[in-house]
């Protein structure tokens, strides 16, 4: 990484330094600052070398741990939403309209007929006397529903 | 905390599938290796057609002279007999004739129907039989009244 500031320009350094305590360095003038106080070994840009150190690492650390969290929590909310899709659309079959019948095997689409196979299936279950095939049998009836 | 947030709405996806996933036997009765046979007549209608009925699913297969596939229907249904909510059974001379069993989803107040007869009650063995599965708001006695 290319610097601007050579290292041992202490007099820029000192001046670069006291416009970074009163926090009127720009990213990158800060980044080069950095650069630079890494390969001095005046004395006075000691204390300068601990604020910027210790303002490194808890930057890096905070950075860390917000992404990792954030990522995670994007990627449990994309997983989330995508598994609800899924299940609704399982469960739901598609919640389109459908209508076929198969006769003898072939599928049927004409909805006319669909229709009619439909009321044959009931009329051949014959809700309202369907006991009558076991008439005169046991019948046994559990919790009748009306 | 967005760790503890994500295991809530884990938990929540799980509990949702699960329930989702309250599959009945008679599911089998509807695929596609079944309706392919020539010994079966079935309906699948759902949606729009079905609001005048006040229901949202209905299905049914029609077994004819086939003692293999008949059979199975009908083991098919006693499986899923014993989770019913409520039940009326025809039985004679020990096998099940007809039958009508209602699931209930409380919470959503829907219906789930099995209805089965056996077509062919004079027969010893159960070789024609029809299976109606049906599901929607609609009670039982307005489905009696509609399929009069």
């Amino acid at each position: 990484m290319k610097n601007n500031i050579d290292p041992n320009n202490t007099g820029e350094l000192l001046e670069m330094a006291q416009r970074y305590f009163d926090a009127t360095l720009s990213k990158s003038e800060e980044r080069d600052l950095m650069l630079a106080v890494a390969g001095s070994t005046d004395p006075r840009l000691d204390e300068l070398k601990a604020v910027m150190a210790f303002a490194a690492c808890g930057k890096a650390k905070h950075r860390k741990r917000g992404l990792v969290s954030r990522m995670a929590w994007r990627y449990g909310v994309a997983a989330s939403i995508a598994a609800v899709i899924v299940t609704v659309a399982i469960s739901l079959g598609g919640n389109g309209s459908e209508a076929i019948a198969y006769i003898g095997g072939e599928p049927v689409t004409d909805q006319e007929q669909v229709m009619q196979q439909m009321v044959s299936a009931m009329q051949a279950i014959d809700l309202n006397h369907a006991d009558n095939i076991v008439d005169e049998e046991l019948k046994i009836m559990f919790n009748t529903i009306n | 905390m967005l760790t503890k947030r994500f295991y809530i709405i884990f938990i929540c996806l799980v509990a949702t599938i699960a329930i989702s996933a309250q599959e009945l036997s008679i599911d089998d009765c509807f695929e596609d290796n079944i309706l392919a046979r020539k010994s079966v007549t079935a309906v699948k209608v759902k949606g729009e057609r079905l609001k005048a009925y006040n229901l949202t699913t209905f299905r049914s297969v029609t077994v004819a002279a086939d003692k293999r596939t008949a059979s199975w229907v009908l083991r098919m249904v006693k499986e899923d007999a014993a989770n019913a909510t409520d039940r009326e059974e025809g039985v004679k001379q020990g096998k099940l004739q007809y039958a009508f069993y209602v699931f209930r989803h409380k919470k959503s107040k829907t219906y789930r129907y099995i209805f089965f007869r056996n077509n062919k009650p004079e027969q010893d063995a159960v070789t024609d039989v029809t299976l109606v599965y049906m599901e929607g708001k609609a009670t039982l006695g307005e489905l009696k009244q509609m399929f009069k």
